[in-house]
C-alpha cells in the first residue's frame, strides 16, 4: 500500500537522527540550555517519567527523558557531547540512544517584534 | 589533551508499548523476567476511533502509560512476546506495542564487565579510534 504524503517536500528534511537521553530528574532543562549555548541547538524536549532498573530493584526512580533531533552530519558530535555533559558513561542511572528518522521538520521560532517598537504603535 | 573512551552499545532495539494507566508495572515485571535490564515509563493520553469502548463496550481508560525498553537484538523477540502476553495485547482495547531499530546506545558499563567482554572478543573498538 502506498500513501501519498501531502507535505511540501521542502519543509521535510531527511537524514536526521533522534537522540534520546534518560537522565535523573532535574538534569533535563539544564542540558537543553547547555545544548543551546554549546552546540547551537535550540529545539529539544524533556518529558518526565519513571525508570526501573537492575540498579534499584524495588523502587522506581524519577527521570527526565530528553529528546533532540539533529542532522546526520552532527549526530555523532552531539551524541558525544551529551554523553559527556550528562555523564552518561561515568555515572549510574543514565542511558542514551540514537535512532534514524525517516523525515523531520525544523522548528522555527516566529519573528517577534522588539517590545519598544510595538509600544509605539 | 586528555583522551576519553566512549563505550557504545550496538545491535540494540527499542520496544515501545502503550497501555492503559496502571498496567505498565505488570508488563515491566514480565520484561525483566525475560531479560530486560531496565524500563522507562511516561504518561500520555490516548485518542482513537473507539477510544472509549473496549471489548463488550467496557470503557477503556484514555490515560495511557508509554513504556520504553531497550534490549539487545538477540533478546528482542523473547522480551516482546512476554510483554505482549503479560499485557494481554491480543484483547481489543488493551494497547499497542512496536519495536524500532537503534543505531547505538550508551550507558555506564562497569570496568569488569568491559574487561570480560574484551576477553570474549565482543568489545570491538570503533574505527575512528573512539
Amino acid at each position: 500500500m502506498t500513501v501519498a504524503v501531502a507535505t511540501n517536500p521542502a519543509t521535510v528534511y531527511q537524514h536526521n537522527k533522534l537522540i534520546t537521553c534518560i537522565l535523573p530528574r532535574g538534569l533535563g532543562p539544564s542540558i537543553i540550555e547547555a545544548l543551546g549555548t554549546d552546540c547551537g541547538i535550540t529545539s529539544a524536549n524533556v518529558v518526565n517519567g519513571r525508570g526501573v532498573s537492575e540498579r534499584k530493584k524495588f523502587f522506581a526512580e524519577e527521570v527526565d527523558i530528553l529528546m533532540v533531533v539533529v542532522n546526520q552530519s552532527r549526530a555523532d558530535e552531539v551524541f558525544e557531547y551529551l554523553c559527556e555533559r550528562a555523564e552518561v558513561s561515568t555515572a549510574g542511572g543514565r542511558f542514551m540512544y540514537q535512532q534514524e528518522l525517516n523525515g523531520a521538520t525544523s522548528f522555527i521560532l516566529p519573528d517577534i517584534q522588539p517590545e519598544d517598537s510595538t509600544a509605539q504603535e | 589533551m586528555k583522551t576519553r573512551e566512549l563505550v557504545v552499545l550496538t545491535d540494540v532495539m527499542l520496544i515501545t508499548c502503550v497501555v492503559q494507566r496502571g498496567v505498565a508495572d505488570a508488563i515491566i515485571k514480565a520484561a525483566r523476567e525475560a531479560g530486560a535490564q531496565g524500563a522507562t515509563v511516561s504518561f500520555g493520553k490516548g485518542m482513537g476511533v473507539r477510544e472509549r469502548l473496549g471489548v463488550l463496550g467496557v470503557a477503556v481508560n484514555v490515560e495511557k502509560e508509554v513504556i520504553n525498553i531497550v534490549v539487545s537484538t538477540e533478546q528482542v523477540d523473547r522480551v516482546f512476546e512476554k510483554m505482549y502476553l503479560a499485557g494481554n495485547l491480543d484483547t481489543p482495547g488493551m494497547g499497542i506495542m512496536f519495536t524500532t531499530k537503534l543505531e547505538k546506545a550508551a550507558t555506564f558499563v562497569p570496568q569488569d564487565v568491559l574487561r570480560r567482554l574484551a576477553d570474549q572478543g565482543q568489545a570491538i573498538p570503533a574505527k575512528d579510534g573512539r
